[in-house]
């Protein structure tokens, strides 16, 4: 005969508060006060003869489920929740955009280079430079096509829906879950260099450079190690930004 | 059962007279207000903590947590001056329209 699970309270009323949490119309205050609140409905009920798992069940009833809730929250909170998303999205755009305008800006220098070459010498020895030079600029424009291309998708995310980048977000809250993703993410260049190595094509091909670009664009000289300290540096502040903006809140 | 309108726009003045009786928490408030009105006015904790946290940052009320008897902490509201000044305003204006529909409806045969 198999034993019921004995119903615990605190655990369910955590269970309810996370659920909840989940929405950004929520600050650690309202989940605390909601959470007191539901207790005491509880309490309430069971005066009545309920056992404390049926009073529970009618108070999150009663109480109102996620939706309506975080509807009349989302009123209040919009200050709140509309910064976060404006700070989140401009702290993604800032770094790729910094990085269009480094590719960009290389890519004129590159073609500059190319120019002044071919303008002034017209010796054997210089058009390797003159070939390296051009490859570099197509190598930079597919760097920032790559990185215009992340960027959008990143910006769709943010204005689309909040919560579609928090489970991105939350795939970094937790030491071991970061160590995961982290492993993930570094498999991500290293799967590429692969990939190119194996296809072998002609350095030359047009298409070919723009995947080059790619991986040097998003991950600057396709370099393991930068590339990491910069998508935990992003992660960390978008990180910080949401506790200081939660306990701000929670503070007001 | 009062309409949906009618509970928001009683709302911010029930909230401020029932403090002026004294500190409170949001359970009890909505318990109050069920009792008071025989249960015609049933406030949701949706509406009702949403306008409780507009009031604060109003600066009409304020807040502090504190441990309830039950151990667990709960969060108490109080009025401030403002919102004093406030609830005599409203009041006055309440009263206007109480006035109001008190003549007309005197000089009526009832209804019922």
């Amino acid at each position: 005969m198999e034993k019921p699970t004995p119903f615990d309270l605190n655990e369910a009323i955590r269970h309810w508060q996370q659920n909840l949490g989940a929405s950004p119309a929520f600050n650690a205050d309202n989940l605390e006060e909601l959470a007191s609140h539901l207790r005491a409905c509880v309490q309430k009920l069971k005066a009545t003869g309920l056992s404390e798992e049926e009073a529970f069940q009618i108070a999150v009833r009663r109480t109102g489920e996620r939706g309506p809730l975080e509807r009349e929250f989302t009123k209040v909170n919009s200050p709140v929740a509309w910064s976060h998303t404006v700070l989140v999205f401009w702290l993604v755009a800032g770094v790729f955009l910094l990085q269009v305008a480094y590719s960009l800006i290389s890519a004129f220098v590159f073609s500059l280079t190319s120019y002044r070459l071919w303008v002034f010498t017209h010796h054997e020895g210089h058009l390797t430079d003159l070939y390296r030079g051009f490859q570099y600029v197509d190598i930079q424009f597919g760097g920032a096509i790559a990185m215009v291309l992340f960027f959008s998708i990143c910006a769709r995310l943010v204005a689309g829906d909040w919560r579609r980048f928090n489970v991105f977000i939350r795939c970094f809250e937790h030491p071991l879950r970061t160590a995961l993703s982290l492993t993930v993410l570094g498999l991500v260049p290293i799967a590429l260099r692969f990939l190119i190595a194996f296809i072998g094509l002609p350095y030359s091909l047009p298409w070919r450079s723009a995947l080059l670009g790619a991986r040097w664009g998003l991950f600057r000289q396709g370099d393991f190690a930068e590339s990491t300290l910069i998508v935990v540096w992003v992660l960390a502040l978008v990180f910080l930004a949401r506790h200081a903006l939660r306990n701000n809140a929670a503070a007001r | 059962m009062l309409s949906k309108e009618l509970v928001a726009a009683s709302s911010t003045t029930l909230v401020l007279s029932i403090l002026s009786e004294g500190e409170n928490y949001g359970y009890a408030l909505i318990q109050r207000v069920t009792e008071l009105s025989a249960g015609e006015v049933q406030w949701s904790e949706g509406m009702l903590y949403p306008v409780l946290h507009w009031m604060e940052k109003e600066g009409l009320i304020e807040s502090e947590w504190r441990q309830a008897e039950s151990g667990h902490r709960r969060k108490y509201y109080r009025l401030r001056q403002k919102g004093r000044k406030a609830l005599h305003t409203e009041r006055e204006q309440w009263m206007v329209v109480n006035n109001l529909f008190t003549k007309l409806w005197k000089s009526q045969p009832r209804l019922t």
